[in-house]
């Protein structure tokens, strides 16, 4: 149906109020960023006036934000590509192998989805802190500490379940015929064809993994091993330092997030199509 | 090329019995189809030859090697699937390759078994399309590649044309004959569809509900069912089963039905007294006469189905419906009374109670 003029002003309307609703906040960060002028706490500004880029040369130079940037990116990237690993066998076993007790497997994974990180800060304190057998140390206050406890992601082995059990069983027969075995059947059958759910739970796994705060705060206490949000929680109560440096480092903080989505934007885009059309 | 012998095979998903004790030969080079309805097992059959499902008990032999406890890929065989299972992330060629790969083979020699393959079904255009790119006469064809490619013992079909039309199927049933007149290599086929049975099988094996009801060639079933379940299984229009007992008088016995007709059976010897039987007469076995004449079943014409080709006139009896078929057009109608003559050699009598066949000395 054709739309007519009064209706397409008010589209246009709501689009472009939308745009400032989800766009106007980035921007404000992105132009106080580049302000020469001192702003104060809590002010941001639309128009960077007289623009620099003095704030990010001493984020980078004296905060030292590559340090924690470099930490984080650590962190993240092993985190994911371990983390969508072992969702991926995971959600394997449970949507194609029968094997006694499945359903609660199931459960229990997911049951995980409904535990507030606030209320296992402390057992996995106790956790990281103790001693492992035969190597006669903790994980504590190393890179391991802030990885291990996100590998296993519910949400992310859901999500590969749903998709996986949508395969029909007919290809993995045709393999087996074929002559593969179960892992030549998961590599080279099953994986190529969650592709588009391994994108999205990929990119969700990278922003889990890029917004833990409290993970890395009780995982390590040595400064040159923080991330980047607990650095940035550290900075925001800093009395002395400006709050266009400040809002620099988040501009930093942010620019990882969004080139991951723009790479895999097209594979998130098809992951989340194709599963509302799966159910 | 490999036989493939079944003894005592028995399945089970957990308290229930799919399979019941089924024992079948099938000779090397052989064409053999497992029909029946759904649910009669025939393609849990044909996964426990194929390695996919494991059997509760008996054996699985395929060129004399106990096959039973091996997994499929140690099995030499190949399957077509009803659903192509044809992997949608790889091309014609690499689909039909696959297997070869995975058994480490070369990939010149890969290729030029791929491109040798594909020119016998005249898929060489097609090699570096995707599945979702072809017509679904074109994947089964692909399917079909993939199978030949690895030239195994046994071939194994499973329904591989009920997701066509009906002038594909046709069209794909024929190039299945062909390739097998061509390779001749031992076929299992699976399908619910009596045509495709009685064109390509060499050996029907009829099965009711996880039982072999009878095997042999096609026409020897259609011929001589040992059963009223093989009887009106196969045949298109359905034989008929008429209820009626039986009269002897002197050394004949003769049926009488439930209208009151009087029909031949042959020799007394075969028959007692007073036995309730199911007297059955092939469509095309049964001719058709204008107005009431002796003899015959009086009949009255509900409906005539004309194909063009053949001509099917269905009609009310007395307490039963009994269907003539005949080759040649016949100015028959609807409300027309007729008399219906059965072609006393061709009839099968069968036990109405157990439903087993009753052999006439006549029948041979």
């Amino acid at each position: 149906m054709k739309m007519t003029l009064p209706q397409r002003i008010a589209r246009g309307l709501v689009y472009a109020l939308l745009l400032i609703v989800f766009c106007g906040p980035f921007w404000g960060i992105l132009a106080t960023a580049f302000t020469k002028n001192t702003v104060q706490p809590g002010q941001l500004v639309l128009w960077p006036s007289n623009p620099t880029f003095d704030h990010f040369i001493y984020a980078w130079s004296e905060v030292k934000i590559w340090i924690y940037l470099f930490n984080s990116l650590f962190v993240v990237a092993i985190a994911t590509v371990l983390q969508t690993f072992v969702s991926a066998l995971a959600a394997y076993a449970l949507a194609r192998k029968r094997f006694r007790g499945a359903a609660i497997v199931s459960l229990a994974i997911i049951s995980t989805m409904m535990l507030p990180d606030e209320v296992i800060a402390i057992p996995l304190y106790l956790i990281l802190h103790a001693e492992l057998p035969l190597l006669h140390t903790s994980i504590y206050n190393t890179y391991a500490a802030m990885i291990l406890p996100v590998v296993g992601w519910a949400f992310s082995v859901f999500l590969l379940t749903e998709f996986m059990k949508a395969i029909p069983r007919d290809l993995e027969d045709a393999a087996r015929v074929d002559g593969a075995n179960e892992l030549q059947i998961f590599w080279r059958v099953v994986l190529p064809l969650v592709r588009p759910a391994l994108g999205t739970a990929t990119i969700f796994g990278f922003l889990m993994i890029w917004d833990q705060y409290l993970l890395p705060l009780i995982a390590v206490d040595d400064r040159n091993l923080y991330t980047l949000p607990v650095i940035l929680r550290s900075l925001r109560v800093d009395e002395v330092l400006q709050q266009n440096i400040f809002i620099a480092v988040t501009v930093v903080a942010t620019v990882p997030c969004i080139v991951v989505y723009l790479l895999l934007q097209k594979q998130f885009n098809r992951g989340l199509m194709s599963g509302a059309v799966k159910g | 090329m490999g036989s493939v012998s079944l003894h005592n095979v028995n399945k089970s998903f957990k308290a229930v019995d799919v399979i019941h004790d089924v024992a079948l030969e099938i000779e090397d080079g052989e064409f053999c189809v497992l029909i029946g309805p759904s649910g009669s097992g025939k393609s849990t059959l044909l996964r426990i030859i194929a390695g996919l499902e494991e059997v509760s008990s008996g054996t699985v032999s395929i060129n004399g090697k106990d096959v039973t406890e091996l997994a499929p890929k140690q099995r030499d065989i190949a399957m077509v699937f009803q659903t192509y299972a044809l992997y949608p992330q790889m091309t014609v060629a690499e689909n039909m390759g696959f297997a070869l790969k995975l058994a480490g083979m070369p990939k010149a020699e890969i290729a030029e078994k791929v491109k040798q393959t594909a020119r016998m079904l005249e898929l060489e255009p097609l090699l570096d399309r995707l599945p979702k790119a072809l017509s679904g006469g074109q994947r089964q064809r692909v399917s079909m590649g993939r199978a030949i490619v690895r030239d195994p013992s046994v071939f194994l079909f499973d329904e591989p044309l009920s997701n066509l039309d009906a002038k594909l199927r046709v069209q794909v049933r024929g190039e299945i004959a062909d390739l097998h007149k061509r390779l001749g290599t031992t076929s299992i086929y699976v399908t619910h569809d009596q045509v495709e049975a009685m064109t390509l099988g060499q050996k029907i094996v009829v099965l009711w509900d996880g039982r072999v009801e009878q095997a042999g060639p096609p026409l020897t079933l259609y011929n001589d069912p040992v059963n009223t379940f093989v009887a009106s299984f196969l045949g298109t229009p359905s034989i008929n089963l008429i209820e009626a007992r039986v009269e002897l008088n002197g050394g004949e016995a003769a049926a009488r039905l439930t209208d009151g007709a009087l029909l031949p059976l042959g020799a007394a010897q075969d028959f007692t007294e007073g036995q309730a039987i199911l007297y059955g007469i092939r469509p095309e076995h049964v001719g058709i006469v204008a107005g009431r004449q002796e003899g015959g079943i009086a009949a009255t014409i509900h409906a005539v189905e004309n194909t063009g080709s053949d001509m099917v006139i269905l009609s009310d009896a007395q307490g039963f419906r009994v269907s003539a078929a005949f080759k040649e057009q016949r100015p028959l109608e609807a409300g027309q009374i007729v008399t219906l003559i059965p072609d006393h050699s061709k009839v099968r009598v069968f036990d109405a109670e157990s439903g087993k066949r009753i052999r006439r000395r006549e029948d041979g």
